[in-house]
């Protein structure tokens, strides 16, 4: 019987941002499928590696076809990837799916990071236009998960990600 | 203080209340932080994915309450719209009403009938086929049912018409 529907979905672990786990969802069994393999395009072209590595060229990251999940480090801050699982058969693409998938838990880690220093030093809250740039970061990432759910927007969605990890490693400016 | 999830259940109502207030407050000039629907919203837009993600996350209790001092006195009034922090309606107990009229077709088995409000009331059982109350041991009351002992009752395989009665 033929996979009918190929599916898949992803997650971001809390604890460890860097990872991502690819989950099937698919309906349908194909036994004579042999393997799976991961491609994840960003905005600016080029390809993700593991431990956010970027390549020029094509990256494959395999999934063993007896495993309903992998997980991969992938991620050295938030980003939006255009995902693409290909269920393989030998090396024949039996059935390939794509999906716009964002893992932006860096930012929201950071955002609980501060608010975590408020509830130590409420002061904070009167100076360097605190609540200002939170705003900021929060529309952002706002825009950033709109771009993906309402626009299928790749380069949108990492414009935003993009602003904010620019206020996160110049954090000392902004909080 | 209210749990976390209250906390978070009530953040967005009070952030409306709170807007509601700044656009009133400046017609009836009252002192108020012109930013607060923001501040509540922002904080709690960030707490919230950790929380679902992790409501055990380290740190979600002390962020939690930082939202619930945020929100003052539009976290107390939220209350009045999510229904948190009031105290739960009694509920009407499964009350049982007399006399009760069963057949055989009531019984699960030849001689045992469910009923779980019957335990605990003084009651009389009247059999239609005998023209006469039933008496103890007879009967069996159990918190699951009643057991008719009679030799010979069948309720699979014969007709009967019974009257269960309390006894006050």
């Amino acid at each position: 019987m033929p996979i009918t529907t190929p599916n898949f979905s992803t997650s971001e672990s809390l604890s460890s941002n860097n990872l991502v786990t690819f989950s099937d969802t698919s309906t349908g069994d194909d036994i004579l499928l042999t393997s799976r393999r991961i491609s994840i395009l960003l905005a600016n072209g080029k390809w993700l590696d593991t431990g956010g590595v970027e390549s020029t060229t094509i990256v494959y990251h395999t999934w063993a076809i007896g495993d309903a999940s992998v997980e991969i480090n992938l991620l050295t801050k938030s980003t939006v990837g255009l995902v693409t699982v290909d269920w393989m058969t030998g090396a024949v693409d039996t059935y390939t799916k794509t999906i716009l998938c964002e893992w932006d838990l860096y930012d929201y880690v950071f955002l609980f990071g501060l608010l975590s220093t408020q509830t130590s030093y409420p002061a904070r809250t009167d100076n360097q236009g605190y609540w200002q740039n939170s705003f900021k970061m929060i529309t952002n990432l706002f825009q950033s998960e709109q771009a993906v759910e309402l626009m299928d927007d790749l380069y949108s969605s990492q414009a935003s990600l993009d602003r904010n990890f620019y206020m996160i490693s110049k954090q000392s400016n902004f909080f | 203080m209210p749990t976390n999830a209250i906390i978070l259940s009530n953040a967005p109502i009070a952030s409306v209340l709170a807007g509601n207030d700044i656009s009133k407050g400046s017609l009836y000039g009252q002192r108020i932080d012109p930013l607060l629907d923001q501040k509540i919203y922002a904080t709690y837009f960030v707490i919230k994915k950790i929380y679902d993600l992790n409501p055990n996350y380290s740190g979600i209790t002390a962020a939690c309450l930082y939202l619930w001092e945020l929100m003052g006195k539009y976290g107390i009034q939220a209350q009045a719209y999510s229904g948190g922090g009031s105290v739960a309606v009694p509920g009407t107990t499964n009350r049982v009403f007399f006399p009760i009229y069963i057949t055989n077709v009531d019984f699960t088995t030849a001689t045992f009938y469910p009923n779980t409000s019957i335990a605990g009331n003084n009651i009389l059982i009247f059999m239609n086929e005998i023209n006469r109350y039933l008496v103890l041991p007879e009967f069996t009351v159990s918190a699951s049912g009643v057991t008719i002992n009679i030799d010979g009752f069948d309720a699979i395989n014969n007709t009967y018409n019974l009257i269960i009665e309390k006894v006050y």
